[in-house]
C-alpha cells in the first residue's frame, strides 16, 4: 500500500491526526449546514463522505487508529493499562530472579540473564508485527529494557565487577533502538533519562570526580539537557513526529532542574572561587531569564510543550524567591496571599500571550 | 531490510556485544590471581540484609578498619601528601575561613587501597585499644575489647594509591595485602582543640563478594541456624574461613569456603 493510499500517512501518529481531521471537518460541516452558512450538493457531499470513509478503513487497517471519540478514550485506557502492566511485568521479572538466583549455579545464572533480554527483543518484535496499535509491543519491550538492567547489574553483583558509569550508555542504547524501531515514547524517555545519566557521569568525570559522584554536581547535567534540546532541530524526526516533544520536554527538565537546585544550592557548583550567594543569585537570574526564553521560545514556535515547561519553572523560581524573601518574617496568610496573587498575575500574563497568539492566527501571520 | 527487522537486529547485537565485553572482562581479571588472601568469618560476615524469602542470593560484606596515625594528626584516614598524589586540590591552608567551603565541595576520586590481613596495623591497633581500655577501666571497655580479639576483623587500610602496580610493589606478600578498588573522600573538621584536621577516607567499591551456590552449605547452615535459634552457631569463634582472590582487575572472588574447626 502506497503513503498516498493512506492519506499521506507514514506513521500511526499521522494517521491519527489525519482521522482526528476528518472527524473535526465531518462535525463542522454539519453545524455549517445547520446554520445555513453551507449547503454542499447532496452527490458533492457523498463523493466526500465516500473518499473520507475509504481513507479512514485505509488508515484503520494499516495503523489500527482511533475513527471515533469512544475509541480514543477506550484506546487511552489501554494505553494506561499498557504502562502499568509494563511496570507489574518488570517488577516480576526482577523480582522472580531474585527469588531464585541464589539455587542456581552460575553458568545456569548467566544463562538466564543473558537469555532474558535477548527472548524479549524477539518478543517484542513479534507483538509489533501481530498487533499495529502498539500495546503489546511496548509493554514488552519495557520488560526486555528492564530484564538488561537486571542483566548488566548481575552480572555486576554475581562477579563483583567495579561500577561503571558505561552500563547506562547500552542501557540507553537498547533502549532508543527499541524506540526507534517500533514507534514506542515510554521507551523512548527511559532511553533518554538512561543516555542522560551515562552524559552526565562522563561530564562528572572530565571535571575530575568520581562517575558515580555526578549527582553532586548538579552542572553535569546541563550539556546532556542542551544536547536533547537541541537534538529534534538537529535531526528531523519526520517519521516519529511524536517523539520530538519527548527530546525537548526532557531537555527542558534536564536544563531547568539544576538550575533550580544550583539556585538554592550554590555548595554544589563547580565555580568554587565564587561565593555560595553570588553562585545562587548568578543561578536564580539565570532560572528566571532562561524559562521566560522558554515560553517565549515556545509561543514563536507553537511548542506547548515548551510553554508548560517553561511556564511552571518561572512560577517555581518565583515562589522559591519569594519564600527566601518573605517567610521568615512575613505573616503566613499573608505570604500564602502573595502567591496566590503572583499565581493570578501569571494566568494573566499568559492569557495575554494566548491573546496576541490568537490574534496573529486570524490575521494570518506565522 | 525494514526498520523493524533492522531494529531486531541491532538490539539483539547490542544484548550479545554488551553482555560479551562484560563476561571477557571477568575471564580477564580471573586469567591471572594479584593476591589470594585467607579470611575468616571476622573479616567477612555474611550479608544480613539478604536474608529475606525474596531474595535467594548471598554475600559476604569485607570489612577493614583504618588504623590510627596514619594522617599527619593521627586520625585515621589518608594523610595529606598521599591525597594530593590521588589528584586532590590540598593547596588551602587549614586555617583558612575558606577551607571549611574548599574542602567540603571537593568531589570523591577513584583509588586503589591496600587491605593488610592479620599484620603490624592489627597488632598496633590492639595494643592502642587495650590502652584505652586500661584508661577507661570500664567492664564495657574490657568486654567490647575481648570481642574485638575474638570475632572483629583484622584487616585494615594500610595505603592508597592511583596506580595498583606501584602499591604491589611496596606490599609484595599476595598473602596478606589485597589491593581493591575504593573510592576516597575528604573529611574536614575542627576537632576538640580547635585545631582543623582534614584527611581522606575510603570506601571500597565492591565490598560484598558473591557467594557461588558450590561454596554455599557452610554458610546455608550458619544461616539457618541461626534463623532457628536466633543465635550465631559459634559466638565466641569465627564458624567459617575463606579464600578470597583478586584478578588482574583487582576485583575479588571467593575460591574456599570452609568450617573451622570448633
Amino acid at each position: 500500500m502506497t503513503a498516498i493510499d493512506a492519506g499521506g500517512a507514514g506513521s500511526r501518529v499521522e494517521a491519527q491526526q489525519r482521522a482526528d481531521r476528518i472527524a473535526a471537518f465531518r462535525v463542522e460541516l454539519a453545524e455549517l449546514e445547520r446554520v445555513g452558512v453551507l449547503a454542499l450538493p447532496a452527490e458533492e457531499r457523498a463523493r466526500v463522505a465516500a473518499h473520507q470513509d475509504g481513507l479512514l478503513r485505509t488508515l484503520a487497517e494499516r495503523f489500527d487508529v482511533d475513527v471515533s471519540e469512544g475509541e480514543k478514550q477506550l484506546s487511552l485506557g489501554m494505553r494506561v493499562a499498557s504502562f502499568l502492566g509494563a511496570l507489574a511485568f518488570a517488577a516480576s521479572a526482577v523480582l522472580f530472579f531474585r527469588r531464585f538466583w541464589g539455587l542456581l549455579a552460575t553458568p545456569a545464572q548467566v544463562a538466564i540473564l543473558v537469555g532474558a533480554p535477548l527472548a524479549g527483543c524477539l518478543g517484542t518484535h513479534f507483538a509489533a508485527r501481530r498487533e499495529k496499535t502498539g500495546y503489546f509491543a511496548a509493554l514488552l519491550a519495557l520488560v526486555t529494557f528492564a530484564c538488561f538492567v537486571l542483566d548488566l547489574s548481575m552480572l555486576g553483583v554475581i562477579f563483583s565487577i567495579t561500577p561503571s558509569e558505561n552500563a547506562f550508555l547500552v542501557w540507553g542504547a537498547l533502549a532508543v533502538i527499541l524506540a526507534y524501531a517500533y514507534g514506542l515514547r515510554l521507551l523512548l524517555a527511559a532511553g533518554i533519562v538512561a543516555l542522560t545519566a551515562w552524559l552526565s557521569a562522563k561530564t562528572g568525570t572530565w571535571g575530575g570526580g568520581y562517575w558515580l559522584s555526578f549527582g553532586e554536581r548538579p552542572e553535569n547535567f546541563l550539556p546532556a539537557g542542551l544536547l536533547l534540546f537541541a537534538l529534534p532541530f538537529l535531526v528531523p524526526h519526520r517519521r516519529h513526529a511524536d517523539f520530538a516533544p519527548i527530546y525537548r520536554i526532557f531537555g527542558l527538565l534536564t536544563l531547568l532542574l539544576p538550575v533550580l537546585v544550583l539556585a538554592n544550592w550554590g555548595e554544589g557548583s563547580y565555580l568554587t572561587s565564587l561565593t555560595k550567594k553570588t553562585i545562587e543569585s548568578s543561578y536564580q537570574v539565570v532560572g528566571f531569564a532562561a524559562s521566560a526564553a522558554v515560553i517565549a521560545f515556545g509561543i514563536r514556535r507553537r511548542f506547548k510543550d515548551a510553554v508548560n515547561v517553561g511556564s511552571t519553572f518561572f512560577v517555581i523560581f518565583l515562589w522559591t524567591k519569594l519564600y527566601d524573601w518573605w517567610w521568615d518574617w512575613m505573616p503566613k496568610y499573608l505570604f500564602f496571599l502573595i502567591i496566590g496573587t503572583t499565581a493570578a498575575g501569571a494566568l494573566w500574563g499568559l492569557k495575554r500571550l494566548r491573546s496576541l497568539t490568537a490574534a496573529q492566527v486570524t490575521e494570518g501571520r506565522p | 531490510m525494514s526498520g523493524r527487522r533492522l531494529g531486531l537486529i541491532a538490539a539483539l547485537a547490542l544484548v550479545v556485544l554488551a553482555n560479551a565485553v562484560v563476561l571477557t572482562g571477568v575471564a580477564r581479571n580471573r586469567s591471572g590471581t594479584d593476591a589470594r588472601v585467607e579470611l575468616t568469618e571476622r573479616e567477612c560476615p555474611l550479608v544480613k540484609s539478604l536474608k529475606d524469602d525474596d531474595d535467594s542470593g548471598m554475600a559476604l560484606e569485607l570489612t577493614a578498619h583504618w588504623p590510627n596515625g596514619l594522617s599527619e594528626d593521627g586520625s585515621p584516614g589518608i594523610d595529606r601528601e598521599t591525597l594530593r598524589a590521588l589528584g586532590f586540590d590540598v593547596s588551602m591552608p587549614l586555617n583558612s575561613p575558606r577551607a571549611d567551603g574548599f574542602y567540603r565541595r571537593a568531589l570523591p576520586r577513584d583509588a586503589f587501597v591496600v587491605l593488610e590481613m592479620e599484620g603490624p596495623a592489627w597488632r598496633r591497633w590492639l595494643v592502642e585499644q587495650q590502652q584505652h581500655a586500661d584508661l577507661a577501666a570500664t567492664q564495657s571497655q574490657a568486654l567490647d575489647l575481648d570481642w574485638e580479639r575474638r570475632m572483629g576483623t583484622r584487616l585494615f587500610y594500610v595505603a592508597a594509591g592511583r596506580d595498583p602496580e606501584a602499591l604491589r610493589q611496596r606490599y609484595p606478600d599476595r598473602a596478606h595485602y589485597l589491593i581493591l578498588p575504593a573510592k576516597v573522600r575528604l573529611l574536614f573538621f575542627v576537632g576538640e582543640s580547635k585545631k582543623p584536621i582534614l584527611y581522606g577516607t575510603a570506601e571500597l567499591l565492591s565490598d560484598r563478594v558473591h557467594v557461588p551456590l558450590a561454596l554455599r552449605p557452610i554458610l546455608d547452615q550458619t544461616r539457618r541456624q541461626e534463623a532457628v535459634t536466633g543465635q550465631h552457631p559459634a559466638p565466641k569463634v569465627p564458624y567459617y574461613r575463606l579464600t578470597l582472590a583478586t584478578g588482574k582487575r583487582h576485583e575479588p572472588w571467593l575460591e574456599k569456603v570452609e568450617r573451622v574447626a570448633p
